[in-house]
Parts: C-alpha cells; structure tokens; sequence
C-alpha cells in the first residue's frame, strides 16, 4: 500500500516563507530601486499586500475545489483536453522558474565567489542535492526546512542587526518624487517574482494534515516572507542609497559585505549568504517537486519519485540553454516573465474560481426548482 | 562484507573530493595588496599603476631578513584590468585584492576625471567597500606607496589607521569609502571630496630603509584637507581650517578641539563634545535658501588668559566667542565653494531635493550657477558644560 505522506501546518508555513523569500531576496531591492528608486519600499509595501491578495485568492480557489490539487483542477474544470494543455503550460511554467533560479544560484556563486569554477559544477551540485531531497520525499524535506528554519532567522536577524549602524535614514526622502508611474512598474515586476510563482504551492496543499490551519499558515508565510523582502529594500535602500542599489547585481551580498563591526568581527558574507543560499534551494526543491508531480499526473504515472532525476536533468539543461547573457537572462524576469506569471498565476486561478462557482450556483439553482 | 568495503570506498572518495576546492587559492599562492594607487603615465596617457604588496616572509617569520616589508610594482596599461593582468610579468604570484586599505589617485589623473577608474573599482569582485579612497596632493600616487613608515609594516595599514583614528578627534580629517563616493558622484545636487595626503620631506629617500634609521624618518605622509571635485574633477583642495568647516556642515564631527583668542593674549582651548548640524532649506518663490542649525556641546580644556571663570557672564562671553568662531569657519569654507570650487561639495542641493522635491525639479537644471550665490544663515548654539579640574587659572597670579 502506498503511503500517505503529510506535513504540519508549521512545516508549510516555512516552506511557504522560504518559497516567497528564496531567490528574490537577493534581486527584488535593485530591480525595485532601478525604477522606483528611493520609492522601492513602497512598492515592498503594496507589493507585499497583492501579493497576500493574490495568495487569499489561491487559498479560496483550493476552498472551491475540496483539497484537489492543481492539476485535478485543470481537468474537473476544463474538461480532459483542455485540462491536459493546461498542464503542459503549468509544467513549462514550473520548469522556467526551477532553470531561472538554478541558473540564478550559478550566476551568483561565479559572479561573487568563485569566479574560475564552471558554472556546470555549481549548478549540477545544487540539482544533485534536489533531485536526492525529492526522492525522499515531502515528509522529510518538509523536516529538514523544519531544522534550517532557525538558523535562517538567525542569520537574517544577525545580519540585520550588523547593518544598522550604517543606516543613514535621510536617503528614502524625497518620497513619491518621481510620480506614482515607477512605482507601479515596480509593484508589477515584484508580483511576477515571487507572488504570482506562489501558485506553484496549491501543488503542495493538499499535503497539509489540517487544510483549515494550513490556509492560515499560507497567508502568514507569506506575511513573513514579505516583511523580509520589505526589511531587505529598506536596508539596502538606506545603507547604499537608492542608486548604488539599482546598479549592483547582487545588492544583499553588498549589504551582507558591509556587516559588522570593523576590526573585531567582518567579513562574514558568505556565512550571510548562507541565509538566501538555503532559501534558494527549498525554492528551487519546491519548484522541482511541483514539475515532477505534474508530469506525473499527466503521464499518469504511480510512483511520481522516478521522475525527478531525469526531470532535474533538463531542468539543469534549461538552465544552462536559458540565456546566452546575465543582462539576458535579467530582462527576461524581469520584463517579460511578469507577463506569463500574470496568465498562469492570476487569470487561471480566477477562472477556475469564477467556473467553480457558477457550477455551484447553478447545482443550488437546480435543487431549488 | 562487499557492503562494508564500498561503504569504506565511499567514504574515503568523499574524503578526497568534498575537501579538495576547485579554484582554491592558498595563500602561499597569493601576493596580499594592500594599496593601489592610479597615475596617468605623461607620456604615453596610459594608467599607470603602483600597488603596494606585503611580503609575506618577512610580516610573519620570526627571523628577519634584510629585505623590507612591503614592495610596491608599477606596470602602465590602457585599462586597469589588463593592468592588473600585466603585472603577472613582474609579480611572482596572483595578486589578492580584497585586503586593500587605501586607493590613492595622482593629482594629475584627479584633474582629468577619476570616473572612468571606478568602474573596475565597484566590478571587481575581489574589492570591498571598506578601503579609503585618496588623493595625492601636488604629486603622484605612485609617490605615497612609495614612503616607508617607521611604525606599521606596511604604509597602507598605517594610513589606514591613521585616517581613522583622526577621524574620530581630529575636526578636519573624513575618510571616504567607495560607496559614499559614488553615491555622491551620480547625486545631482552633491559633488565628492577625498581626502587629501601629501608627502613631507625628501621624497627621494622616503623608500629607502636609512629613512628609517633615523629618530626622524626622512619623509611622511601626512593627510592633508580635502582634494574637492566638480562631478569627478579635481578642481581645488580645501585648508585644514575649510576643511575642518566642511565637516562641522556635514555633521561629520565626533569631538575635536576648537581654540579661540583671548581679550589679551592667549588661546582659550575648547574640548568640542558633541556636534549636530541640520540643514534646512526654504523655497521661497523660486529661491533657495539655507539655514544650518548647529548645536556644540563642549568642555573647556585650556585657558591661557586672565578670566573670572566664576561668572556666568564670562562663560556666555566664552561661549558667544565661539560660536562665532566655528560659523566664521564654516563661512570661510563655503565662500571657497561657492566662488573659488565653483562646486556644492556640501550636497545642499540635495538636501532641497530631500526637502523640497518640487522646487528641486526646477532648480537642478542650473544647480552649480544657483549654489553661488544661495543664500546662506546660521543658527548657532554653544554651550559650554565643565570647566574642568581646577575653576579660576593661576595665570594672573604668575604675572
């Protein structure tokens, strides 16, 4: 007999927060900053709030259709066929973002730590461990997130607390100098990355023991999540200034630079990163795990778990073909993957909601004549 | 038993491959940097830099060799990176940048522009923020990692140190990290100064040991006031007394000594406690205008004149004096920006645009012609709290 495999709330919770936090805490502060400049907190702000928006619509979504997942509800909603074309899109769309932030975790070892290693080193390190953390399965990589949660509050909070004596406050003013424009450009890249990739997590659900608890633990993670990002943008915002921020590739490994306390305790970047190195890969875990559960659904295979080494294959091929460039490769997620994120992330769920309900309105209408 | 060897085989493959570190770098591969300095070669317009390198046997091996501690290189180059490659001709090792104390410009280079020099600066990955960045006053950069100091190794770490110690007691000295220059640099309303630091006495004797052998070495660097830029020009250094003016409107003092006349004669010698300088600015149908509020708490240190220090009236007189002494500095150091600089060195412009977002728009168009003749007011407040171990001085009583 197979068994079923659940989580706790608490451990979705943090699978949720590392989800929402991994990858973007080290871009969102200069993507933000190049258009919002000294506004990028409030774009933190009122991306934060969508972004909770957006998770509350997944949440009634996932209510509307009784603990399926999402590909059973591409398939009870839309029918076989059209169930099926949809879950090719949703499996394209987990296989980008996996090879997005595999090829992001590569840039940013060779960028700012070791730039003569191959970048196929790194990255098929990180895939190896993935592909190993699936075989064993949610229970125990819900565990394992479970003991690195402490020690990624740790270092967040320890590393905020060596940065602020180098905050200067005067640099968030002017506020809202430039209009209100950049501030909305910026609040749609935000969504894109990570919000909208949140949906990835109505693949996750239905692990849950208490769905009702779950629910719950899905809009606080993402509170907590958002909170971090926000405490990131204003840190980076305030020690290096708006402009400084815009232009770095990798603006918290500059912060996490900074820390400390001048010849007693400095230089413990790479401990700091750490931090988002750990989030990265639950995200990158996530993502993986969501792709091989899908492609399973759709091949109809039994034991899902085979899929993930020759998935985490091509997701390490994808990322390695994904873009010739960084500059490339930032456009892209920044410019146009919000766009993709806005059809596979916004519009479906809403459709599945709206469709869910109409069917339900209209069994009700039929009980009552 | 087949289970237990390949148990034994797996653990000693992960032993020799988890341990060994594909670009590791051991530091017996490296040559350590400590400074740099950038130079334009006159005569083929190249950059040509100097580093200043540790030499590792002789910081840490007990028994001293007669070569020195430090060693610089120059090598000349149309770019600062291939620079850095080139001196693979002349350095034995891989040169390891992230240690490096101090960046030193050449006046000369600083005249024409240091921008185009950052870029590598704030790319490479291998340098921090944390080192200070110089201009070599009336001489080359080359010139400075040249002088052998008598108490530090390596001449970098004693600058190093020395800036930062003097930043915290001495009024006119600021050390400048990258960030905060180019934070300053692409800011509208604000241009960058460094700080300066100049070679004292023979300068051609200065890289040789018997400079050393000496009670008084042959040459020093010393850190002088502040070389002022327009955009990322060098276009004037500022005195020690303008200098010290600048930092008292940046409120970049921590304490400092501030010494005024007496009626007759002598000094009287205030131990400067705590500064807070505000800006403010005001709008008004067009005009710019600024009000630097500054608050001085002080002790009195020294007193060299006939005072009745037990009247309030002589320390409000004491206090009033030195008001007005810290606002003619400040004065005296904005008259040199605004007419001598040509250059808003104290960011005042943006300041208004913290401030004043709305008018700033207007104004920063012509920002560096309106900062000449912006109109400027203080706001003064001094206080003097102790006046030490003894009250009225003896100096009466020795006449």
């Amino acid at each position: 007999m197979k068994k079923i495999e659940k989580i706790s709330s608490f451990q979705f919770f943090i699978l949720v927060l590392m989800f929402v936090v991994g990858s973007s805490v080290l871009y969102i502060p200069s993507v933000l900053a190049a258009s919002a400049k000294e506004d990028a907190w409030i774009v933190g702000v009122i991306g934060g709030l969508l972004g909770v928006g957006i998770v509350f619509l997944y949440i009634k979504t996932a209510e509307a259709s009784q603990g399926k997942d999402l590909i059973q509800m591409y398939d009870s909603v839309f029918g076989f066929i059209f169930g099926k074309v949809l879950t090719i899109f949703f499996c394209f769309y987990c296989l980008i973002i996996a090879a997005l932030i595999l090829r992001g975790i590569g840039d940013f070892m060779l960028t700012q730590i070791m730039p003569e290693t191959p970048i196929e080193i790194i990255m098929g390190l990180f895939i190896f461990l993935v592909i190993h953390a699936q075989k064993y399965g949610v229970e125990v990589f819900a565990r394992t997130a479970e003991i690195f949660f402490p020690w990624i509050i740790f270092l967040f909070i320890f590393g905020v607390c060596m940065i602020l004596p180098d905050i200067e406050f005067v640099r968030i003013f002017p506020i809202l100098d430039n209009g209100i424009k950049p501030i909305l450009k910026g609040t749609f890249s935000y969504l894109g990355f990570p919000y909208l990739e949140c949906l990835l997590l109505l693949m996750l659900l239905p692990y849950c023991n208490h769905l009702t608890s779950a629910k719950k633990s899905w809009i606080l993670g993402t509170i907590a999540g958002a909170i971090i990002l926000l405490i990131t943008i204003f840190l980076s915002i305030m020690v290096l200034g708006p402009e400084m921020t815009a232009r770095q590739s990798y603006v918290t490994y500059i912060l996490a630079k900074k820390m400390g306390i001048p010849h007693v305790f400095e230089r413990m970047e790479v401990i700091i990163a750490i931090f988002w190195i750990l989030t990265i890969f639950y995200k990158l875990l996530l993502c993986s795990f969501c792709l091989t559960k899908s492609i399973g659904r759709l091949l109809k295979v039994e034991e899902e778990k085979i899929l993930a080494f020759p998935l985490g294959i091509i997701i390490f091929c994808t990322a390695i073909i994904s873009g010739e460039d960084v500059v490339y490769l930032n456009d892209f997620s920044s410019n146009i993957w919000p766009f993709v994120g806005l059809q596979i992330g916004l519009l479906l769920p809403l459709l599945i909601l709206l469709i869910q309900k109409g069917k339900k309105w209209i069994k009700q209408k039929d009980q009552f004549n | 038993m087949i289970k237990k060897i390949l148990l034994l085989v797996m653990i000693g493959n992960c032993i020799v491959m988890l341990s060994g570190c594909w670009s590791s770098k051991e530091i017996t591969e490296l040559m350590i940097v400590t400074g740099m300095g950038i130079d334009r070669d006159s005569d083929t317009g190249e950059y040509k830099v100097t580093v200043q390198i540790i030499n590792p046997g002789e910081i840490a091996s007990q028994t001293k060799t007669e070569r020195l501690e430090v060693t610089t290189y120059q090598t000349t180059g149309e770019s600062i990176y291939e620079v850095m490659r080139r001196f693979s001709t002349k350095v034995p090792r891989r040169m390891y940048l992230a240690h490096i104390q101090l960046v030193i410009f050449g006046e000369e280079l600083a005249k024409e522009g240091i921008g185009k020099t950052l870029d590598f600066i704030s790319r490479n990955h291998e340098f921090r923020t944390d080192f200070f960045i110089l201009v070599s006053k009336n001489g080359k950069a080359e010139e400075v990692l040249n002088v052998l100091t008598p108490t530090e190794a390596s001449p970098s770490v004693s600058l190093y140190s020395s800036i930062n110690v003097s930043e915290k007691i001495w009024a006119p000295t600021k050390g400048v990290h990258l960030d905060e220059l180019l934070n300053t640099l692409v800011s509208e309303g604000k241009h960058p100064v460094l700080t300066g630091v100049e070679v004292r006495g023979d300068k051609e004797r200065g890289d040789t040991v018997s400079s050393l052998e000496q009670i008084k070495p042959a040459a020093v660097t010393k850190i002088t006031g502040f070389a002022a830029f327009r955009n990322d020009k060098l276009v004037g250094w500022l005195t020690e007394n303008e200098s010290k003016g600048y930092n008292y409107i940046i409120n970049n003092i921590k304490s400092t000594v501030g010494s005024i006349p007496c009626e007759d004669s002598g000094i009287i010698a205030l131990d400067v406690k705590k500064i807070k300088t505000d800006l403010k600015t005001n709008v008004k149908s067009g005009k710019p205008s600024i009000t630097i509020k500054t608050n001085i708490e002080a002790d009195l240190g020294e007193i060299q004149c006939d005072m009745d220090l037990s009247k309030t009236s002589v320390i409000k007189q004491i206090e009033e004096d030195a008001a007005k002494q810290v606002q003619s500095l400040m004065e005296h150091s904005i008259t040199k920006a605004k007419e001598d600089l040509k250059s808003d060195i104290f960011g005042f412009g943006e300041t208004i645009h913290r401030q004043h977002p709305k008018a700033w728009k207007k104004l920063k168009g012509n920002w560096d012609e309106t900062f000449q003749d912006l109109e400027i007011s203080f706001d003064m407040n001094y206080e003097i709290r102790r006046i030490g171990t003894i009250s009225n001085s003896f100096q009466k009583v020795i006449k």
